[in-house]
Order: C-alpha cells, then structure tokens, then sequence
C-alpha cells in the first residue's frame, strides 16, 4: 500500500476565543470552545486532544503537575501537560465549572476545589480525580469563583453573595453585607485583602477578616471584570469584556489601563503575562508595557462535518456552521438557531437540517435556516429519501417527516427516560427502498446499548443489551453497517450480518465511498475493502488523538482534526 | 480519678483480667471498672464515690474527676467538724445553703461562648488532643446548638470532617444493582418519594408509583424509601430501568422498631410525602400523587440516604423541630435517646456532620471515639449555658459569696456547713496543680489570688494567667452538676448513721473482665 498524502485547510480565522489560562513549566494553556492547546515558545501551539470531547472549556488550573479542565458538563483532568486527558467523577454534578481553587497543601493532601454553576462547590481529595458536593451552608449554588487563602480560608464569589469557608471549603457562611450582589470573580491580595469584582460595578477591596468593605475608586464605575490575578511578586491583573485590561502594583490602591480591548482571561508567571481578548492570546514579557499576540490558538470548535453536493458542512456543539467548497473558499457564519448545536443530517440534495436548543432549522438555499420544528434536543435523525425520523436525547418526543424535513409531526418518544445515540433508516436490499429503522438507546447505569428495531417508525421491538462503557453507535444505511462498542455488524449482500471486533474503543463515524468502508474509533481511523469483513488500520503518521469527523466529500476522503484542522486524502 | 483531672496527666492503663490492656482518660469510666474493694468499709464508700462518678459521666459527659475531688473534700473537712461535735443536720443544711450561694455565684460570672476557639479550646482540653479539639470546636460553631455527628471510623491514623447538606440517613440499597458496579452512589434529580412502613412484596405495591413517575407530564425519577421488597419488585424496577420508562431506586433505612417509624415520619415531613403502610390505612396500592414527597436531590450510596431540598413545609418542619426541642429539655443529657433526637433536629435543620476518625491501633481508635463524643456533648451543653473561667477558677471566686452566706444562715449551726464548702471549692484548683506537679498547692493558690478574678494556674505551662483569654474554660453546665452531685454524695455520706455489710464470706474481690 502506497503512503497517504494529505491536503490541509485551517479555518484559523474563525473562532479561536480563549475562555481561560493557566500557566505552567514552560508554556500556557488556553482553554475555549475547542477544548484545550498548550503554547510554548519552542514549540508553538500543541492543538487539543480528542480523546475527550470538550466542548466548551471555562476554567483551567494547574499545580504540582496536574492540570484540570472544567468543561460545560464537569472536571477533566491531565499529568501529562494536556497530551491526554481522563474523565473525573464527579457524582452526577454534571453542571458547568467556572473556577478551581488549590489547597496551598495540595502536594500533600490533593484537596481542591471547583466551582459550579448550578452544583455548587465541589471539593476533591484525591488530587482531582473525584468531586463531591461541599455545600454546607453555601445558599447559591451558581458559583462564579473561587479564592483559596494561606491555610484554609476560601472565600466563593456566588450569584447572591460572597460566602466564606473558614475549614477548607466544608463548610460556608454568607459574608457579611454582600447578600443579593452579583460577583463575577476575586483574589486574595499579598497584604490579605480580597479583592471582588460585582458585575457591572466597581470593584471592591474587603478587609482581611472580611468584615469591610471599601470601594476601588481608582477603577471605572461600570467595570465588569471577568479575571482578576494576583501574580507572584504582588502585580494584579484585572479584566473585563467592556473596559480592559489594568493592572496594580500597590495592592490594588492605583491602578493602570494596560489595553481597552476586552479582557477575558488573564494569568501569567514571575517573568510573563498572557491575555485573552476577545480573540486570540497576547503576551508581554515586561510587566504589561507592550505585548506580543501569539500565533493563534487552535481552539476552533469544530466537530462533525456534512458533506454536500458542492460543499462540507463543518460546525461543532458551539460553533456555527461554515461551507467548505473544493476550490478551498469558505461561505457563512451566521447562525442558524441560538447555540450549542446537537446535530446536523443531510436530508436532501444540497440541504440540512441543523437541531438546536429552539428545535430543528431546515438550510436549503445559503446559510440562512429555517424553523421547521419546535421540538428541541434532537440528537440522533435519519433520512431516506422524503421520509425523515428525529430523536431527543431523552424523552421527548420522536418527530416523523414527509416531506424532506420542511413540515414535522411529533409522537411520544417509544424509548422512555433512555438517551438515545442512534436512530437510522435501512434501506431494502432488494430496491433500496425503506426497510425498516434501527435505534440505539444507552443505559448508564447498566452501562449497555439496547438496539430498538421498528418496520413503520411506530411500533418498536427492543433487542438484546450489549455491555459498552462507550455511549458511541455509530451507524451507516447504505450499506448497512451498525457499531456497538468496538464490534462491527455489517450487512452482507445476501442479507446476513457480519460481526467484527475491531479495536479497543468506540465508533464515532461511519462512511462508504463506494468500495472501502471507512470507520472513525475514538483512537485510530479503520478501512474495509471487502465489506466489513476484514479490516485493518488507515492511520499512518495521522494524529490518531486529534481525530474528530469523516466524511467523504468529491470522492475523497476528508478528515476533521481539533483546533479547525481538515486534511483531505490526495491519494 | 483525681489524677485524671485537668490534662496534665496521660491515660489510666486498666490491665483486664484476660490480660489485654485498655486506656482510661475520663474519672466516669475508670469508676465504672472499680466494682468491689477488698475491705468492706472502705468498699461502701467507694462504691457511693462510684456512683457519683458514673452518674456524673452519664448525665453531663464531663466533671466526674472534679466531682469525686469535691466531694472528698466535703467530706473530709465535713467529718472534722462533725468529730468536734458539729450536728451533721446543721452541716448537711449548711453544705445546700452554701451550694445555692455557688450555683448563683457561678451563673452570674457565665459568659456566653464568644468564638469557635472557645470551643476548640475547651474540646481540646478535655481531649488532650488539639488537631480533635480544633475539629470538634469548628462542628459545634458551624452546625449550633442543635449540632448531631455520625462518627466513621479509619483503621489509619486519620481525623477529618464532612458537612453533609440536607438530612443524612444511615442506609442501604434494598438490591444489588440499585448501584451499578463501579460507581460509589446513585444520584436522583428532582425525585419524587415513596415512603413505605412495610414490606413492598408484590409489583402491585409499587405499580401506582411507578405509573406516576412515567406519566409524560411528570417524567421524574423514583425513590422507594421501605424495609424489604420481593425480588419481583427488584426485578421490575429492573426491567422498568432497562426500558427507560422510570428511573427507580430503592432504599432500605438502617434503623428499626420505632426509631424506623420516626424516621420515615421525618422523610415525609420534609419531603411533602405520606408514609405509606396499611397498618396506617394508607395503602401503598392505592397510592395518589399527592402522597408522593419530592425533594431537590437525593443520593443514594452503600451505606447512606441523603435528601437535599425536600419538599416540606417550613412552618410543619419548624413546628416538629420546635417539639424536638422541647423533648431535648426533658431527657438526660447524655443518653442514647437524646443522642437520637439530636439527629433528628439537625436532619430537620438541614445539616449533620460526620467526624471521620483513626487511629493505629483498636483501642486507641476506642479511646479516641470516646473522648470525641464525650468532649461534643460538653461542647453543645456550652452553647446552651455558656461558659466560666477553667480550671478550678470559677470555683475560687465563688468562695466569697459562699462565706458571705454565712450570714443569712436561718439556724445556728449551719455556718459550718456553708464553710465546709467554702473550704472545699479550692480542692479542684489544688489536685490540679498537684497533678501538674512542678508548683505546690498553697503557693500556687496565693499566687492565684494575688491576681484579679478571672486568674488562674494554666497547667499546660505551669503559670498564672487570665483563664478565659488563654481560652481555658469551663462549661457552666458541667461546673454547676459537678458540684451539685458532689454536695449530694457528701450529704449523703455524712447523714447516713448505719451501714449494713454483707458477711466476708460471701464477697470475693472481681474485677470487670
């Protein structure tokens, strides 16, 4: 077999918005909607893994070689420098983390905290790798920050009010005269004071025993700080969507605007300050006087990709979808419904359908979409010809279309509480013509695929469990191919189904150009030449942990990589 | 038991007679292993010195020491003036003038518990042990007067703590499964609640519940709170599970008999639920929604129940906190059952603790329990009626209005009693300063009194220093009933004309195994 060679496309102008820093031996990490890249003057960026899906990273935070992500559905952690990444537990909060928090003994004990908006304070104890709710008079439980003290002393900037810990974050108590104020986020300063930032007010200086309150005249009236960092040596930081970036070197008493642009992450080092604005990073390596922007990050926040006629779709859970054309010009931005995304099918020729929190947009003529059903929360949809069928994740309701996805109707959903990860029409082998259509439902706590089989899309036959950890089924109509954990079912010309078990992990997509059969696991890129019956690996000197999406697209083979990378098989 | 005053000394070493060692810290316990003296006479006096103890251990978790010492002091300055031919009737009713002198004295100089350190403080100095005591104070501060804890125990040396929000119970998932391999708990959001007072044997028991929980309107997830269920249950709420209809878990709470029934009783309070049982007439196959309770969260583990943000009425909850309360004040102060509505209050005040303890060794894990829980309950009766200088101090400056009582003695005679007390109140300041060792009594004594009130012999270091500054403190609550039990036991010494002795032949010396 002769060597792939590849055709690369970065959409690096689009995107790339950095929501958090931590600084590190060496490097940054700037987390965003792409999940997680690490910069380092010797090496530039390092794009993120995507072993873990990380969809929107708020918080990063890194201590004693652990560096922790929190993400808009809980905690992933690394001690490798971000190279690879393991799920913590964090006992069903699975409410998004806005700050972390270490114990100054964290070497020692592995305490930490995060905050939450929704689940409150989680506090771990085993350096990371589980959390447990520590909401013991804690009022709010939609925290916006953290700031741990010498000793045990950790003060919670909350929705309601600040809130003290006096025992490591165990226990809480409301801090005096702040109860109804919103607090995006504050420090602790070297000579003990707090310092807090309301939203869209001055900031304010608390005493060390936190029993007063001054407010910080040097700064606007109207400042909405979102990062606030006290950096060795005593220099804070301070910055905000609206009024920049500023910084103090006399604990807060005068302060000096740095840059009007907006600010939302701000961290740095004893040598070096980095800086989010609205997009992209800057560094300055001399106390905030002048700045460098960095190569931009790649933190794009694609996904999945929809091959079109003319076009691939390419879009993420938070990003809106762009057409990439063969001649390498890129159309559109704009939305097509409010953020995050769940889904897109193709469901005609040049058309999609694109579901979202406020239900399903049909895209026919440009990137303008269209309403066509309220039902939101679809996940999993399957097109065959005029007729359609869409699922929620869970419960709801299973829609049902005739007329290519411009006009739905809704059903109760036959799979009860179960989330469903699979809904796909078969086609006959006979005429291609409709068969009868697959659904896939996932149960956690058993942790097993149970396989739905239905002739009319009314009447449903619940097949046997398969024990997976992986939530992941992965399906194709033509041909018929359905993955279950790491096994392949692939129906055969003469109707029998061959079983395969390819791998260790999960499929995430499955695609045909007309002789091989391409599958996408979690950690590597499969073919098959003969119908599902052999298989073997397509992955040579391919990045294997930054693999999102295939598609084929003009009859080659396209594939998706983190940070807004496509690689387009040339031969 | 003297020598176990104040926490200069280290533990009493009781050797059993299977020959396995334990350690003795508090007056209470080593009273108790004393059960019989080899000489008659002196045995019946130990045995009311015992008594004394032990009713003091039992009732106020502290001051047995201080009480024993009074008492012999009481007694021995008593006996010499009743061999000088003082009416010991006269004494005994100069010993209760003097007493309510002392009592008011010392209710005048409580002060209430002004910060956490106080309560550490105190903990730590009856524990000996400053990282338990600092823990201690913190759980007393935080969860209040109405504090409860559950205490697990570590086979490693190990002391931490945890708040748990909302009410706690001890419990179990009532089948394998309920927790799916792998995991540590089931977490339900936004549940509704099924509380049953009998066994849920058949599908029909849990049919309506179910039924609710899967209606298209509601799609909630399901905890069945009941003693036992049938496999067939088990084996439905399976399959329930599997289908994705309803997300079911069942719960079996640990306690039984009527704490079991009081405790369902508290789940529906705070729940808005009804607890179900035909005993009760309220079958659980006729169940309607409105008895289904609803909370917040709940979370299942192998061994707990927690429910966070129940559905109950806060006026009903206040209302049953406040009858909690009212019980407290009429049960011992140390008791199981005072132990169990302490639980109850803090489940329907929203919050226990749980202190997380270990040690190298089993018996020092016991030791260490046992000082935890006895230094908790002194610590919540502290927050009841505050606090007075430690150390034998309060006792000091009592001496004057006791002497000064003297002078509204009603009979002639009784001014023998009131400055036998007098006397008597230096002893717990002087058997401290013995134990210390390194100052005599009477010096120390004087130095004391050269200082103003509120000065005392800080036996950690051996100096003079304000007592309630250094956080050397005492709780009031266990002042007054040590010296109320010792002037009772002296009383009762003193005015007792006959003793009756069993024959020599029919006691033999034992010991406690």
């Amino acid at each position: 077999m002769t060597k792939s060679k590849w055709e690369l496309f970065a959409f690096d102008r689009i995107g790339g918005w950095v929501n958090s820093l931590a600084v590190g031996p060496g490097g940054v990490w700037a987390g965003g909607l792409g999940g997680v890249a690490r910069y380092s003057d010797a090496e530039g960026w390092s794009p993120p893994n995507s072993t873990i899906a990380l969809h929107c990273v708020i918080s990063l935070a890194y201590r004693e070689g652990v560096l922790l992500a929190g993400h808009e559905s809980g905690i992933v952690r690394s001690s490798d420098g971000g190279k690879t990444w393991e799920s913590t537990d964090v006992g069903g909060n699975f409410s998004t983390t806005t700050a972390f928090a270490f114990s100054p003994r964290f070497a020692e004990e592995g305490v930490a905290l995060a905050s939450t908006f929704g689940s409150g304070v989680l506090r771990t104890t085993d350096g990371g790798r589980s959390w447990r709710p520590s909401n013991f008079g804690l009022d709010d439980h939609e925290v916006m920050s953290l700031a741990w003290q010498a000793r045990e002393s950790v003060v919670a900037a909350t929705q309601s009010g600040l809130f003290h810990s006096p025992n490591g974050g165990r226990a809480w108590r409301t801090v005096p005269n702040t109860n109804g104020i919103v607090f995006n986020t504050l420090t602790w300063l070297p000579d003990g004071a707090l310092l807090t930032a309301p939203n869209m007010d001055r900031p304010r200086l608390f005493s060390p025993d936190l029993t007063e309150w001054e407010p910080v005249d040097a700064l606007p009236g109207t400042m909405d700080a979102w990062s606030i960092t006290t950096l060795p040596g005593g220099m804070i930081l301070l910055g905000g969507g609206i009024r920049g970036l500023w910084v103090s070197a006399d604990s807060a008493r005068s302060w000096t605007q740095l840059w009007q642009r907006g600010c939302w992450s701000v961290t740095g080092d004893g040598e070096r300050i980095f800086a989010g604005p609205s997009n992209g990073l800057a560094c300055s390596k001399d106390r905030g006087q002048t700045w460098t922007a960095l190569p931009h990050p790649p933190l794009q926040p694609f996904h999945w990709m929809l091959p079109l006629d003319d076009a691939i779709v390419i879009a993420g859970v938070n990003a809106d979808p762009i057409l990439h054309f063969s001649n390498g010009e890129i159309e559109g931005d704009d939305h097509l419904g409010p953020l995050p995304y769940f889904g897109f099918w193709k469901n005609g020729p040049g058309s999609f359908i694109a579901s979202t929190e406020s239900g399903l947009f049909l895209y026919e003529n440009g990137i303008e979409g269209q309403d066509v059903a309220n039902e939101d929360g679809c996940t999993q949809a399957t097109f065959l010809g005029d007729d359609g069928w869409a699922g929620a994740t869970s419960g709801g309701q299973l829609l049902r279309t005739h007329d290519g996805g411009r006009t739905w109707s809704g059903s109760p959903s036959p799979f009860g509480n179960l989330p469903l990860v699979a809904l796909q029409a078969i086609p006959n082998l006979e005429d291609g013509q409709f068969g009868y259509l697959m659904a896939a439902t996932y149960d956690e706590r058993n942790r097993s695929v149970k396989v739905w089989r239905s002739d009319d899309g009314e009447r449903w036959t619940p097949g046997a469990d398969s024990y997976t950890p992986w939530s992941l089924v992965a399906t194709l109509g033509e041909p018929a191919v359905v993955t279950v954990g790491s096994v392949i079912s692939t129906r055969q010309s003469d109707g029998t189904w061959n079983q395969s078990t390819v791998g260790e992990t999960a499929f995430r997509r499955l695609v045909f150009d007309g002789s091989t059969l391409y599958a996408l696991a979690v950690d590597a890129l499969w073919r098959s030449d003969h119908y599902g019956k052999t298989w073997s690996r397509d992955d040579d000197e391919l990045p294997t942990n930054e693999m999102l999406d295939i598609a084929i697209f003009d009859g080659k083979l396209h594939l998706l990589l983190t940070g807004g990378r496509l690689l387009a098989r040339v031969s | 038991m003297a020598l176990t005053l104040g926490p200069a000394n280290g533990p009493v070493m009781n050797a059993r007679e299977d020959g396995s060692v334990e350690l003795l810290t508090d007056a209470g316990s080593i009273a108790r292993r004393i059960v019989e003296m080899p000489d008659r006479g002196r045995n019946t006096g130990a045995m009311m010195l015992r008594n004394l103890a032990w009713r003091m251990h039992e009732q106020y978790g502290d001051g047995a020491a201080t009480a024993a010492v009074l008492a012999n002091a009481i007694v021995r300055e008593a006996v010499k003036r009743i061999e000088a031919g003082v009416d010991p009737v006269h004494l005994r009713t100069g010993l209760e003038h003097g007493l309510g002198a002392a009592l008011a004295e010392l209710e005048g100089m409580a002060e209430p518990v002004k910060s956490m350190k106080d309560l550490s403080a105190t903990a730590t100095s009856m524990t000996g042990d400053l990282e338990l005591g600092n823990v201690l104070g913190e759980i007393v501060d935080i969860l209040g007067p109405a504090a409860a804890i559950t205490i697990e125990e570590f086979s490693v040396p190990f002391l931490d703590r945890e708040y748990v929000e909302g009410a706690y119970w001890r419990a179990h998932p009532a089948a394998r499964g309920m927790i799916p391999e792998g995991r540590t708990e089931v977490m339900l959001e936004r549940p509704l609640i099924m509380l049953a007072d009998q066994d849920l044997d058949d599908v029909d028991d849990i049919q309506p519940a179910l039924e609710i929980a899967a209606r298209p309107d509601c799609k909630r997830p399901l905890l069945i709170v009941a003693p036992k269920v049938g496999d067939n249950v088990v084996q439905m709420i399976a399959v329930n599970q599997t289908r994705g209809v309803v997300n079911a878990v069942v719960a079996g709470l640990n306690s039984i008999g009527i704490e079991l029934t009081t405790d369902l009783d508290d789940v529906a309070l705070l729940t808005n639920g009804n607890v179900l049982a035909e005993m009760r007439g309220t079958s659980p196959r006729q169940l309607q929604p409105a008895q289904l309770g609803s909370a917040r969260k709940a979370m299942l583990t192998r061994d707990s129940l927690t429910v966070v943000g129940g559905n109950g009425d806060p006026t009903l909850i206040a209302e049953r906190a406040q009858e909690l309360r009212n019980q407290l004040t009429r049960t011992a102060p140390v008791s199981k059952e005072r132990d169990a509505l302490q639980l109850r209050l803090a489940r329907l005040n929203g919050g226990t603790a749980i202190l997380k303890i270990g040690a190298h060794s089993r018996t020092e894990l016991v030791q260490r329990r046992s000082e935890a829980e006895k230094a908790f309950r002194a610590l919540t009766g502290m927050l009841d009626e505050g606090v007075v200088p430690g150390g034998g101090t309060a006792y000091l400056q009592c001496r004057d209005k006791v002497r000064a009582a003297r002078e509204t003695c009603a009979l002639a005679g009784q001014e023998h009693g009131v400055d036998v007390l007098a006397a008597s109140l230096t002893a717990p300041f002087a058997q401290l300063v013995r134990n210390h060792g390194s100052a005599h009594p009477a010096l120390a004594l004087a130095d004391t009194e050269s200082h103003s009130a509120g000065f005392g012999f800080d036996v950690l270091t051996g100096s003079i220093v304000n007592m309630r500054e250094h956080g050397i403190i005492d709780s009031l609550h266990v002042t007054k009933g040590a010296l109320q039990s010792a002037v009772s036991a002296a009383v009762a010494l003193l005015t007792t004309n006959v003793v009756i002795l069993p024959a020599d032949d029919k006691r033999e010396h034992r010991a406690t195994p």
